[in-house]
């Protein structure tokens, strides 16, 4: 799973907002906030990823287990999911 | 480990915009494309007529539009309104706006709604604004005729907005209420409600800043008018039922808002101000650099002193005058707005919980 095209990531006074552009703001119309571990996740997201790869993402940059790190990550792209920014479909090679 | 749990739109840019007025970054911004409109509505606080060619040859062309909001984005803007006089009388929009819609913006497009093509509706459905918000001044040919000259404007915009709509658009209503078009509140509210459409009214009205004459003061509500107004208006009246909570800034500070802190305003010469109703410092960013022209205008909010009298003002929790007002109204940013002074103390009277 990769996240769909169409978002920039934008850092303003500290925080890390995604922004949807262009067409994407016809099925995302809103703003999203990341804290330090969906930066994280994000940043990986923009490439083909599995959920493994996500975990390992965070247990090597974070102090956490695997099994919250996990967790985490599906709590992260259930999320992710839910507002359609995700594009389920391995990207082409 | 926390994850960003979803947040309401408002406590995030809320929380945003105080952050980064905090950092004194240009986060909020308006562009007046034009001050030119299709409409000559009586009480208006900006418009040149649609085909006046000097006023056209003054503006920035859409090149020097995209090329400014490029350089607000580098500087930290995230917010940008698109708004006029009408912007669609622009026949170079779509090369202003499309543009934009790749800069990483939250994009908001106001308008009268007369001047959408279906062809137009078709290519911002498919690179929509964040949101639209269209502005009615009556629910009938009659009271647009009263209000803004062109009767056959009610049509066109009732057409504009439906147009927007089937496109896909988030839009909103908005109702700039006098006393030419106030008995058609109802009515407007009726019109937005029968689209799922959320209203909003704004009835404080005041002159022009580049001191041309306007009809404003025949024409805006009496003290009187808006409290009765504010008193049938649900959210007005529990934002003034609380007031009694509400505290002033510490002195020295004249200007409360975010203008000049986080949201600036160009007009359509390309000048930047703190916002729509201050005329100045009008630097000229395409020519100084982004940077250096809000540089000066952060600088020029600091020098606005505060208004003594309302220091001691014993209804100043019920007003929301501000220095820009108060110049345009008296001629000067210290001196108290009568308007604004009148209907504050009605505001007390009316809306304090015993």
């Amino acid at each position: 799973m990769r996240l769909k095209n169409g978002f920039v990531v934008r850092e303003i006074a500290g925080e890390h907002i995604v922004v949807p552009v262009g067409e994407r703001v016809v099925d995302f119309n809103g703003l999203m906030t990341l804290n330090a571990t969906a930066r994280v996740l994000w940043e990986k997201l923009e490439t083909d990823q599995t959920e493994a790869d996500l975990v390992e993402a965070l247990t090597s940059q974070f102090e956490v287990s695997e099994d919250t790190a996990g967790a985490d990550v599906k709590a992260f792209v259930s999320l992710l999911g839910e507002k359609g920014l995700l594009d389920a479909t391995p990207a082409a090679q | 480990m926390p994850l960003p749990q979803p947040s309401d739109y408002k406590a995030i840019t809320t929380a945003l915009l105080k952050r980064a007025a905090a950092a004194g970054l240009p986060t909020s911004g308006s562009f007046e494309l034009t001050s030119r409109c299709n409409l000559a509505c009586r009480m208006c606080y900006i418009r040149h007529e649609a085909n006046d060619a000097a006023v056209r040859e003054r503006e920035l062309s859409a090149a020097e539009w995209v090329r400014l909001a490029e350089q607000g984005a580098a500087a930290g803007m995230l917010f940008l309104l698109l708004t006029g006089g009408e912007v669609f009388l622009r026949p170079d929009f779509l090369d202003l706006y499309l543009p934009l819609t790749q800069l990483g913006l939250n994009l908001c497009v106001f308008t009268n709604g007369t001047l959408v093509t279906p062809a137009l509706a078709q290519a911002l459905g498919q690179r929509p604004p964040n949101r639209t918000e269209i502005t009615l001044y009556g629910a009938s040919p009659e009271t647009y005729g009263r209000v803004t000259g062109h009767p056959e404007a009610f049509a066109q915009a009732i057409r504009g907005l439906d147009l927007l709509r089937e496109a896909g658009l988030t839009l909103a209503v908005k109702a700039t209420l006098t006393r030419r078009n106030v008995h058609d509140l109802e009515a407007i509210r009726e019109l937005a409600h029968a689209r799922d459409l959320p209203l909003k009214t704004g009835w404080l009205l005041t002159c022009r800043p580049d001191g041309a004459p306007s009809e404003v003061y025949e024409d805006r509500l009496s003290p009187e008018e808006v409290l009765a107004l504010e008193q049938t208006d649900e959210p007005t009246r529990k934002q003034w039922q609380g007031a009694r909570e509400k505290k002033l800034p510490p002195p020295p500070e004249g200007m409360v808002c975010m203008a000049g802190k986080t949201t600036f305003a160009v007009n359509p010469r390309g000048e930047m101000s703190p916002c729509a109703d201050l005329t100045q410092p009008a630097v000229k960013p395409l020519e100084i650099g982004f940077a250096a022209a809000w540089d000066q205008v952060r600088a020029y909010v600091l020098t606005v002193p505060p208004t003594p009298a309302c220091r001691e003002c014993d209804v100043a929790a019920y007003c929301n005058s501000c220095p820009a007002h108060q110049l345009l109204e008296t001629g000067s940013m210290t001196t108290p707005d009568p308007y604004r002074c009148a209907i504050a103390h009605l505001r007390r009277e009316a809306f304090t919980v015993a």
